[in-house]
């Protein structure tokens, strides 16, 4: 009788215990280290692989009426896809695509509409701002289509857009 | 400052649970001795009816801990084996983030529903070991603001501020806890708590950060409580 009582209190003594020792260590984990952002993927539209560009600048439009741009991205060399950040304060982001070919430059124009969502996560994570895209429209100089991937914003590493371009000519 | 919080806490416990088992085999002893020579007699389904105060937040806020909660309970002996409980409590924190410079604004009751089976009920005593289950809700309001977010790419800046923000959780707990009868009607005891988050409604900007009663808004947490107990004489 009186071991199974020393046996009880033992197992109580090592329960509190290891709960107290995990509590003690817990830290938070904040997941989002980075300004989330729409990442765009380059394909081949026949193939649907994944595409190489050689060279490319791209330019965030601060102000369509006013053709004022900022280069967010300058000379990038052979990318696979890219990363751009919304603007926290439009529902609309304009961004410049252009490639830089030997002796020629062309350009695209994409439009993305998106609802802003900041977004309070934690006090120890603080707070982001996350995006819903609602649409897109885009010149095709050189692109071919684009096509939407995923709409939610959440992060900087998922796909959010495909960008298909024509068969390079031999 | 929380990590000091638990080693005290850690020593505390230590140090009261140590008492313990000197204060339930004195108890116990005794009554065993009586057991044996008495005729046996049926015990009655109703024993007693006991108020539970938990006091482990008031300390662990007065410590530096984020929250503040205070919470009073009545419980029922049946058998001397099962414990329906009730238990009502009230929770707030005022926090501020400094890094982010956030700053989190709570309070609201809550509610928690369950059963305590005493696995030494055959002693008879009134120090014992027990196992529980809860079930447990909470309706809150919040206010979560901080400094406007600024875009350092696009430029402009977005104030960041909610108020009066509302949301309701349901949580389950799984417990393991002591009792011990320290004085004429009264018993204190701790009780250690895995609680596991059913569902908590989230907002289009905010989720709760703290929900009175069951903690921060983790999906699974843990929790101690120190009661003292009085049981109401018949």
């Amino acid at each position: 009788m009186k071991r199974k009582r020393i046996s009880y209190i033992g197992i109580v003594l090592t329960i509190i215990t290891c709960f107290l020792g995990i509590v003690s260590c817990g830290e938070s984990d904040c997941s989002i280290t980075r300004r989330p952002a729409s990442r765009f993927v380059f394909k081949d539209t026949s193939t649907g692989l994944d595409v190489v560009i050689d060279s490319l600048n791209v330019y965030a439009v601060l102000n369509e009426y006013l053709s004022q741009d900022t280069l967010l991205l300058n000379r990038i060399m052979n990318v696979q896809y890219i990363s751009l950040p919304l603007n926290y304060t439009s529902e609309t982001t304009t961004f410049i695509l252009e490639y830089l070919l030997p002796n020629v430059r062309y350009r695209d124009t994409i439009r993305v509409h998106h609802t802003n969502i900041p977004t309070f996560i934690s006090m120890d994570c603080g707070r982001d701002m996350f995006f819903h895209i609602k649409g897109f429209d885009y010149t095709k100089n050189e692109l071919d289509t684009i096509g939407l991937t995923n709409p939610d914003i959440r992060d900087h590493e998922k796909e959010n857009f495909q960008i298909f371009f024509p068969a390079a000519e031999e | 400052m929380k990590k000091k919080t638990f080693k005290y806490f850690f020593l505390l416990l230590k140090s009261s649970l140590l008492l313990f088992p000197f204060t339930l085999f004195a108890q116990e002893e005794s009554e065993i001795k009586v057991e044996s020579s008495a005729p046996v007699i049926k015990a009655p389904i109703y024993r007693e009816t006991a108020l539970t105060l938990d006091l482990y937040e008031l300390g662990s806020y007065a410590l530096g801990g984020d929250f503040l909660s205070t919470e009073l309970g009545i419980e029922v002996s049946l058998k001397n084996r099962f414990f329906p409980i009730l238990e009502v409590g009230f929770g707030t924190t005022n926090a501020t983030e400094d890094s982010y410079q956030m700053q989190y604004k709570s309070s609201a009751p809550y509610f928690r529903a369950g059963m305590n089976y005493n696995v030494m009920s055959k002693s008879g005593s009134r120090s014992y070991l027990y196992v529980g289950a809860r079930y447990g809700f909470t309706a809150v309001t919040y206010d979560v603001y901080g400094p406007p977010m600024k875009d350092d790419v696009w430029g402009g800046e977005l104030p960041f501020a909610y108020y009066g923000e509302k949301s309701h959780a349901h949580w389950g707990e799984l417990l393991v806890g002591v009792k011990a009868h320290i004085y004429k009607n009264f018993q204190m005891g701790w009780s250690v708590r895995y609680k596991f988050r059913f569902s908590v409604k989230e907002n289009f900007n905010t989720t709760p950060w703290y929900l009175p009663g069951y903690g921060k808004n983790n999906s699974t947490n843990l929790g101690i409580t120190y009661n003292l107990i009085y049981i109401l004489p018949l």
